[in-house]
């Protein structure tokens, strides 16, 4: 983190001694948006890694600001009502889902589509750790290719998750949100200058801002847990998660890799993929190529 | 005040506009439609200082009204059949926040096959913790919207509540109705200024916590239900204050012509209206039957029916919903009413609307008299009898 983000913080919100695993990375990508947010924000959560690890047993919270825990498959609709019901009152506050991929790309997509194309000033993030962690790992739409989770196994028939992940960012872009971004707990500045922009962008009333976030998870990924901003840094040098933002129907990159490493490296610090074929590998590596091509092409 | 000619659907929508609504949310659903469009229309209009927030489906209607009552708003909604099961997972949460959200249910079957009436929607929810009004007539529906409001929010309360009424029979039926004032709704009913919710950051409250199962959770449940015992008393008040401004009195329970009958009839819905045209006939005929309408079914007023009930020989009940393989809600709640008593009346059961099956005056005389000679020749229908079964006798279907 850089002197000039450290400034940017607006206080500590997130109490030490939460019940997440050690090396989570959701856990960074809460603690960094809500210090940048401030204690201004309601927060709402479904349930999740980090709905347990935030709205903890026996009416006692970890977060110091208002929280509302709603249903898995409803994690934007309530905040359509948060804000409307702010805003009859004359209340400015930021409206915060902090939710992960399940109730994102799987069971709330509908909710979430709708809020970005009804342009509710709302600031969703949706941390990835791709896969149904807090039930246990098990695969959601999220989950990359070739991962190997409860529900895809490894065995005769079946080598990890048979097809690539829903493209979140993109659905949400199309679906009309005023700002979509990518970030990653590796490259910090970039995450807290997105969430300030997306910050920007509600208390305009452009619309929804949504940014997708990606957080490893050592206990499904299986690696060390001291090792998760290495893994996330991999992901985004070996291109398989491009850092960009998408404001005013402009694509623009907010990092690009120098020159990108084979995507084996990242692939390789993983147990989740510890199965995977070498024809499995080339055609991670593929899919990549072909992304960064379309990438380059829409420039 | 002066009577106008509206479908049930307009008589709610000018109701609800009626209650410095703050938010309302909802989705197209036959046949309670027109309600949101004239909503919809009101906001567009400037006659009605809300939001109205068109959403993706019944399911985000019920999370946006959820979000916006936490945030200090008075809800709307109207949905019915289908809509309601797919707002069936926040509707469960709405009493356990504790969130007076009110919503209007145009009953309609649940499942497929049809769309007609009957009450195996709002049914379907009997036990989520929502109050439960169901409704004769368009002018109680009215009545009720704006009482539901007073009740919901009273502090002894703080419960949801579901007008319910029939779809088709009265949603799309125009009656003669009365809009109260918005100087007389005014006087009655205060603007909502919850105490118990606060998006204020230095409180930091949590909404929708979970509890551990040892400390606290029975504790909670055991609270709403207290809650809801103590709406029987909150109903009955604002029933009798909106009487006192409106000459138009609602409790928990209305009897007709129960003095000195022999039979009556137990109902709830547009039923009653036929019922009651039966009942009066029958009674110039001679023939003692009487009638209770059950209009609170959450809180289950079983005291009050039990004081309209307990001098009859023989009560019958007619539910419009079906609790397959089991005994249907409204025939369940009179006989656990009725059980504890040692002389107590001879109880049958009837399904009668199910699936939109009209509810004719002809087969409503039909059941008194299979009833009677049932009990005149002192034996009791022991099976459910159909009213208005095709291809045969109302009982012998069992």
């Amino acid at each position: 983190m850089s002197k000039q983000v450290e400034k940017e913080m607006r206080g500590e919100l997130v109490a030490e001694g939460g019940p997440l695993c050690p090396g989570c990375g959701a856990s960074l990508a809460l603690q960094f948006a809500l210090n940048t947010l401030g204690k201004n924000t309601v927060l709402l959560t479904t349930p999740g890694c980090v709905c347990m690890g935030t709205l903890t047993f026996d009416l006692h919270t970890l977060v110091k600001v208002p929280q509302i825990f709603t249903l898995f498959e409803n994690p934007a609709a309530p905040a359509t009502g948060v804000k409307a019901g702010l805003d009859r009152a004359g209340t400015e506050m930021n409206v915060l889902c902090f939710m992960g991929d399940g109730g994102t790309v799987d069971l709330g997509l509908g909710g979430v589509t709708g809020v970005a194309e009804r342009g509710d000033p709302v600031i969703y993030i949706c941390y990835d750790n791709e896969a149904y962690m807090n039930t246990g790992n098990q695969r959601s739409s999220s989950t990359p290719y070739g991962a190997l989770t409860m529900t895809t196994p490894v065995g005769k028939n079946l080598k990890g998750k048979s097809r690539f992940k829903k493209d979140m960012p993109g659905i949400m872009a199309s679906s009309g949100a005023a700002y979509v971004a990518t970030a990653s707990i590796a490259y910090i500045d970039d995450y807290v200058q997105k969430v300030r922009r997306a910050e920007e962008v509600t208390a305009n009333d452009e619309g929804m801002a949504y940014i997708h976030v990606q957080a490893p998870c050592p206990t499904g990924w299986r690696f060390q847990t001291k090792d998760t901003i290495k893994v996330a840094r991999l992901a985004v040098q070996s291109g398989l998660w491009p850092l960009y933002e998408i404001y005013s129907d402009e694509f623009k990159l907010t990092r690009r890799p120098k020159e990108r490493v084979p995507v084996r490296e990242y692939l390789n610090t993983q147990g989740r993929f510890r199965h995977l074929s070498d024809e499995q590998k080339d055609l991670i590596q593929a899919h990549t190529e072909n992304r960064w091509r379309k990438i380059d092409e829409s420039r | 005040m002066t009577l106008k000619l509206l479908s049930g659907n307009d008589a709610v929508s000018n109701a609800v506009k009626t209650c410095k609504i703050d938010l309302i949310s909802a989705m197209p659903i036959t046949p309670v439609s027109p309600i949101s469009e004239k909503l919809a229309q009101f906001v567009a209009d400037g006659d009605l200082d809300a939001r109205f927030i068109e959403a993706d489906g019944e399911h985000s209607v019920m999370s946006i009204l959820t979000g916006a009552s936490i945030a200090g708003c008075r809800t709307f909604t109207a949905t019915c059949g289908t809509g309601l099961g797919f707002m069936c997972n926040p509707i469960y949460n709405v009493p356990v926040m504790r969130l007076p959200i009110v919503m209007a249910v145009g009953n309609r079957p649940q499942g497929l096959l049809d769309f007609l009436s009957d009450h195996s929607d709002t049914m379907s929810v009997r036990d989520s913790g929502w109050i439960q009004m169901y409704v004769e007539n368009n002018q109680e529906a009215v009545d009720t919207v704006i009482q539901a409001y007073k009740i919901a929010e009273d502090k002894r309360v703080l419960l949801p509540v579901m007008m319910c009424f029939d779809g088709w029979y009265l949603s799309y039926l125009s009656e003669p109705v009365t809009i109260p004032s918005q100087e007389m709704v005014d006087s009655f009913l205060p603007p909502f200024k919850p105490d118990h919710l606060s998006l204020d950051p230095e409180k930091h409250l949590a909404y929708g916590y979970q509890v551990n199962a040892e400390n606290y959770n029975m504790e909670f449940r055991c609270k709403f239900n207290q809650a809801m015992e103590r709406a029987k008393t909150v109903i009955t008040e604002v029933g009798a204050e909106y009487g006192s401004l409106t000459g138009r009195t609602h409790g928990l329970v209305e009897p007709f012509m129960t003095e000195d009958a022999e039979l009556i009839l137990v109902t709830m819905g547009s039923m009653t209206g036929t019922a009651k045209q039966v009942v009066k006939e029958e009674r110039a005929k001679g023939k003692a039957i009487g009638l209770v309408k059950v209009r609170s079914f959450r809180p289950f007023p079983g005291e009050a029916l039990m004081d309209s009930v307990k001098e009859a020989s023989i009560v019958v009940t007619l539910d419009r919903s079906i609790s397959f393989g089991g005994n249907p809600p409204l025939y369940s709640e009179v006989a656990a009413t009725l059980f504890p008593s040692e002389d107590r009346p001879t109880l049958m059961g009837a399904y009668a609307g199910v699936g939109g099956r009209d509810v004719t005056e002809e087969r409503l005389r039909e059941l008194i008299t299979q009833t009677l000679e049932a009990y005149e020749k002192k034996r009791t229908i022991k099976g459910r009898i159909w009213v208005g079964f095709n291809g045969g006798e109302n009982n012998k279907v069992i």
